[in-house]
């Protein structure tokens, strides 16, 4: 199929679907087989937990898509503030708001081009 | 401390407590992330119905990101879904753990319950349901977790139809700064769970991605994440080494 045939991206759709869902049912199938107090989970765990935050962290230093668009000087202020706030007062709410508030400040500020 | 408190075990108010938990900053990160997507996606030549019917069947950021980004580029369709697949085999670990905060495994969930449920998990859900452990009742997490991740993909599929639109009117600034309080919120509520361990392996892999993305590139994350977390698990292997070491030891002797 070529680029150009009207159900090309309609396949495509399907294919990235598909390469997305085979590892949900492969994460299904894997954790019928693991006992949920053994290490192996626990493992598992820690790795999920690693890998999100370092996705995470990622947007913040390397961003793609609209976040890209603004400086490394607005996005990283931004972070340490909001874990501050977070350390200091335990405010979800206040802590990201804050950081949020700070990222807009200094992007207007430091604007990228 | 809510922990302290007696879990809640009724489903339909855990249920509705969740729905009341998606109002907030994660249905509105949620919503503008897809409304980013939606002029990613429009941009790159998407139409409408493409564009929702990718959010809904993907249903994960990185990977839509990916593949609209590479077909605005050019690439060929091997290129496209190895890039989307590499972006959301990390969706592998997270429902490992969501089945098993779920209970699913326990309570003896159907297998084909468990495959449909596992497509609506988003990262936001995942980590929510984390952090609600404990304050909802063991039994209670299926009632939670569908009434989080229901409403969340409506928003989801709202945000990339009003994407379409949206994008003419909101101005960049604001749209930026709402989908940049995403990582934010779901850094800040890995440092919310209870589970020390869990703690630190987000550490050691937020510290690590950045600094291996140079040099590796999407792959930062995988390997960040498996350096990570068996980093922190290191001290448990030792230890459960040491105890059948011991264990062994003892049979020997008599």
């Amino acid at each position: 199929m070529t680029p150009d045939h009207p159900l090309y991206l309609w396949m495509l759709i399907l294919l990235a679907f598909l390469a997305t869902d085979i590892w949900r049912w492969f994460g299904v199938l894997l954790a019928n087989r693991i006992s949920p107090e053994s290490l192996l989970m626990k493992w598992i765990n820690a790795v999920a937990y690693a890998m999100v935050c370092g996705v995470m962290v990622l947007v913040v230093v390397h961003p793609s898509g609209l976040v890209a668009s603004s400086g490394l000087l607005a996005r990283l202020p931004a972070l340490l503030i909001t874990m501050v706030i977070m350390i200091r007062s335990g405010q979800t709410l206040i802590a990201v708001l804050a950081g949020a508030l700070t990222f807009l400040g200094l992007d207007w500020l430091f604007p990228l081009t | 401390m809510p922990s302290d408190l007696t879990p809640i075990s009724d489903p339909r108010r855990v249920a509705l407590m969740a729905m009341r938990d998606v109002i907030g900053i994660p249905g509105l990160g949620l919503f503008f992330s897809m409304v980013g997507f939606a002029a990613i996606a429009r941009e790159a030549g998407f139409g409408l119905a493409e564009a929702l019917a990718t959010s809904a069947l993907v249903w994960g950021m990185p990977g839509q990101v990916a593949m609209v980004s590479l077909y605005l580029a050019g690439a060929s369709v091997a290129v496209i879904v190895m890039a989307v697949a590499l972006a959301n085999m990390r969706m592998m670990l997270m429902v490992v753990s969501t089945v098993d905060l779920i209970g699913f495994r326990r309570f003896g969930t159907g297998l084909i319950k468990q495959l449909i449920s596992v497509h609506f998990l988003a990262i936001t859900t995942w980590i929510q349901l984390a952090v609600v452990r404990g304050r909802v009742a063991d039994q209670a997490m299926f009632a939670y977790f569908l009434g989080f991740a229901l409403p969340l993909y409506v928003i989801g599929l709202l945000g990339t139809l009003l994407g379409f639109y949206l994008i003419d009117i909101v101005p960049i600034w604001l749209l930026k700064t709402i989908v940049f309080t995403t990582p934010l919120y779901i850094l800040m509520m890995v440092a919310k769970i209870r589970s020390l361990l869990f703690r630190q392996a987000g550490l050691v892999g937020g510290v690590l991605a950045p600094i291996l993305y140079p040099v590796l590139g999407e792959w930062a994350i995988l390997v960040a994440g498996i350096v990570g977390g068996s980093l922190v698990m290191l001290p448990r292997f030792v230890a459960a080494r040491k105890a059948r070491q011991r264990r062994r030891a003892k049979r020997v002797r008599p």
